[in-house]
């Protein structure tokens, strides 16, 4: 059995129709860590924002069809700004770098939100585990126990302490705070931290993949179910750094070629020395429009209606791939 | 290889390699290409105070990259788009997150599915205008067949009434370009042109408000961005959505009659390759591109850099304009053998004539379909021709290579 109480925020569609969008303006930006930006948002029209409790997240829409969510990491209390904090992750397919090069003082940005799927439960004692840039949700976690007088501890490991975004005030705390750098501390160490199960705390999380498989592991076998509270860097999910490796047959030829997870069918295609016209290169133009005979295709191109997606009868080659193991292009 | 960019030139002695500006690099751009890819493929002007970029690799890096690149500035190099720059809704020079909202407004309607559905009455617009030369031996295949089918073909688009309209239609498009050869001003002919258009296209914005039909401008009026109408109640010169569709306007027309003008005059250059198009008609898309690629109509493309940015180990600073070469990169010899020869029979290779990324040519698929289909109607209706006279050269922006007088002859 798992002692999962909380899931991802996989399934937020089912919410999306009910929320308002709204506009607001990027009011304050922060270096807060190498390569973490810290962005303080306030309505356009200088009303007060939405009430959101800690581990609510909202949703970032940065241009057509690129949505991001990130976690609200202020004082739920202020209701005249939000503030997120983004990681210019290496992998990003171009989400958190917008964010990274694109949003400035003044720039005007549509979010929806916020919802929470990792809320804060009532516990006697917390222990806080936070990955990278994960620390941006538990923050707001840490203001609102801290103000319950509860005890809590937090475990905040980052690759390097110049990566680590709200370091120093968090070190503020005092010793409840455990800094675990990676290259001078090495990984956070587990074990100890999680060394001993107790009805009466909670154990809350987010970061890094790896981090929270980890996790979950211990807490699977010592810990009481129910016990274990994540998150996992919705950015991940959404972002897709899962892609697979799939086949393509190209029907006029009968020729199989394989499109490794790394790259798109255009570029394989054209490697292979069949080329296929493209403009965009990221699903919005149309041009690379090619035709379907068999299989499933995971459509991530943001011209074709969900309708004519539905339809399996073609694909934008330049971003959407495949849900099965073999395309069958009319190529 | 690199130029030094530190090195001060002495202003006396200074003559760039690469000056856009001058009828003696208009007459004969290809070999400076050439040059800047061998010598300066990240090369500075001084003089203009811009950096430009002539390798198919380093073109095609930066035009993918919109975020180190932006286009605020204008894509044109001369004041031409500074002057248009003044109103919202140019797609050309808005970067994003305002571009997507905005070309999502338009994309399906150029969609090659919808461009698609246009064949017919491409084909019907390209036989009336044969029809008027089908006994001529002697015709001008620019000016009486290349220019008016991208114009016929839009008056349909935009629903445009017969008559007066479509007259003042066509001064107002040559009227915007206008401008005297080596400057890089406009003339007042070209301000109060555009203004006119504008007005133009703001009132058809009006008529499609109050009476919807199945086009794109009813497309530009009914659009919501977030939930917020693109265009306001008022819809005046200035608004964003007539932008908008004057951007779309500017896009459609001089481009595709440039590429069907330089497409028939390097035919007519090469009988043997319009031997091969009547024996083979399946090979005409191969054409159209090829001559997309041979002498690009939007030679040069700019942007602004955002931050420092290095290429081929050239550090370029922030904020600087630099001129993406399509024209170079196009012929650029690492990537396309024998790349100065026109020829349709050459293994099918993705060019940069439409640019690409983000702001790739929205248009393209109707500009390969007029194109396509204008020769499938020459090859099935008329014989062999060849030059009968000199190609003109058309006064425009200087970032493209446009014909609009190719004197031919049929056999």
């Amino acid at each position: 059995m798992s002692a999962l109480a909380t899931l991802t925020h996989s399934s937020t569609v089912t919410f999306e129709e009910e929320e308002r969008e709204i506009k607001t303006t990027v009011v304050a930006r922060l270096d807060a860590a190498t390569d973490v930006v810290l962005l303080t948002l306030a309505a356009a029209d200088g009303s007060e924002l939405p009430a959101w409790r800690p581990g609510a997240h909202i949703d970032v829409l940065l241009s057509n069809g690129i949505t991001r969510q990130y976690s609200l990491c202020s004082d739920p209390d202020d209701r005249s700004s939000y503030t997120i904090g983004v990681l210019n992750a290496p992998a990003s397919r171009g989400g958190s770098r917008y964010v990274h090069e694109s949003l400035h003082v003044g720039t005007s940005l549509t979010i929806r939100g916020p919802r929470n799927h990792f809320e804060l439960v009532d516990a006697q004692r917390y222990v806080f585990i936070a990955g990278g840039i994960g620390i941006t949700p538990i923050a707001a976690m840490l203001r609102e126990v801290e103000n319950a007088g509860k005890p809590w501890m937090l475990y905040y490991g980052g690759r390097t302490v110049s990566s680590m975004a709200l370091r120093e005030e968090l070190e503020s705390l005092g010793d409840r705070v455990s800094i675990w750098p990676e290259d001078t501390a090495g990984f956070m160490d587990l074990a100890t931290i999680l060394g001993s199960p107790d009805e009466d705390t909670v154990v809350y999380t987010c970061g890094p993949e790896p981090l929270l498989a980890a996790i979950e592991k211990i807490c699977d076998a010592r810990w009481p179910e129910g016990s274990l509270h994540y998150e996992r860097f919705a950015a991940k999910a959404i972002e897709g750094a899962t892609d697979t490796a799939f086949e393509v047959e190209l029907a006029k030829s009968g020729r199989r070629i394989t499109v490794p997870a790394d790259k798109s069918v255009l570029e394989t295609l054209g490697e292979n020395g069949v080329h296929i016209l493209s403009s965009c290169g990221e699903g919005t133009c149309g041009t690379c429009e090619t035709p379907v005979l068999e299989g499933e295709v995971d459509h991530r191109d943001s011209v074709l209606t969900k309708d004519e997606q539905s339809r399996n009868d073609c694909m934008m080659v330049c971003v959407s791939r495949s849900k099965c193991p073999l395309l069958v292009l009319d190529v | 290889m690199s130029i030094n960019i530190e090195k001060p030139y002495i202003e006396s002695e200074y003559a760039p390699i690469y000056d856009p500006f001058t009828p003696e690099f208009q007459a004969d751009p290809f070999s400076v290409y050439e040059r800047l890819r061998r010598e300066a493929p990240v090369y500075y002007n001084e003089k203009w105070n811009f950096y430009a970029l002539s390798r198919f690799d380093d073109v095609r890096a930066a035009l993918r990259d919109h975020e180190t690149y932006l286009n605020y500035q204008g894509v044109d190099i001369d004041d031409f788009e500074q002057e248009q720059s003044g109103y919202p809704g140019m797609l050309p020079n808005i970067d994003n997150p305002r571009h997507d909202q905005l070309r999502a407004t338009v994309q399906r309607s150029f969609m090659p599915r919808s461009i698609r559905a246009l064949t017919d009455e491409v084909r019907q617009v390209c036989d009336l205008l044969i029809d008027k030369f089908a006994d001529q031996k002697d015709v001008d295949i620019s000016a009486d067949y290349s220019w008016p089918i991208p114009f016929e073909v839009f008056y349909n688009f935009l629903g445009m009434p017969e008559g007066d309209i479509r007259e003042k239609f066509v001064r107002w498009t040559h009227g915007i370009k206008d401008r005297k050869i080596g400057s890089t001003e406009l003339t007042d002919f070209a301000r109060e042109s555009s203004r006119e258009l504008r007005e133009y296209l703001a009132y058809l914005l009006r008529e499609r408000r109050k009476n919807p039909r199945n086009d794109v401008l009813t497309a530009i009026v009914q659009a919501e961005i977030n939930g917020v109408p693109l265009a306001p109640e008022d819809i005046d010169y200035a608004a964003e959505a007539t932008g908008l569709a004057f951007a779309l306007y500017l896009g459609g027309v001089e481009t595709t009659a440039g590429t069907m003008s330089t497409l028939f005059e390097q035919l007519a250059r090469y009988p043997e390759q319009q031997q091969a198009l009547h024996n083979d008609p399946m090979l005409i898309p191969r054409a159209v591109e090829e001559s997309l690629r041979y002498r690009t109509i939007f030679q040069v493309t700019a942007r602004t850099t955002s931050r420092p940015v290095e290429v081929d180990g050239v550090q370029i600073p922030e904020g600087k304009r630099v001129f993406l070469i399509l024209g170079s990169a196009n012929r650029d010899e690492t990537v396309f053998e024998n790349a100065d020869q026109f020829d349709i029979l050459r293994t099918p290779k993705p060019h940069l004539g439409f640019g690409e990324g983000l702001h790739g040519c929205l248009g393209n698929p109707l500009a390969r379909l007029e194109s396509t289909v204008a020769l499938e109607q020459l090859v099935a209706r008329k014989g062999m021709f060849e030059l009968a006279g000199e190609p003109r050269r058309y006064i425009t922006t200087p970032n493209a290579y446009v014909l609009d007088r190719v004197p031919v002859a049929f056999k």
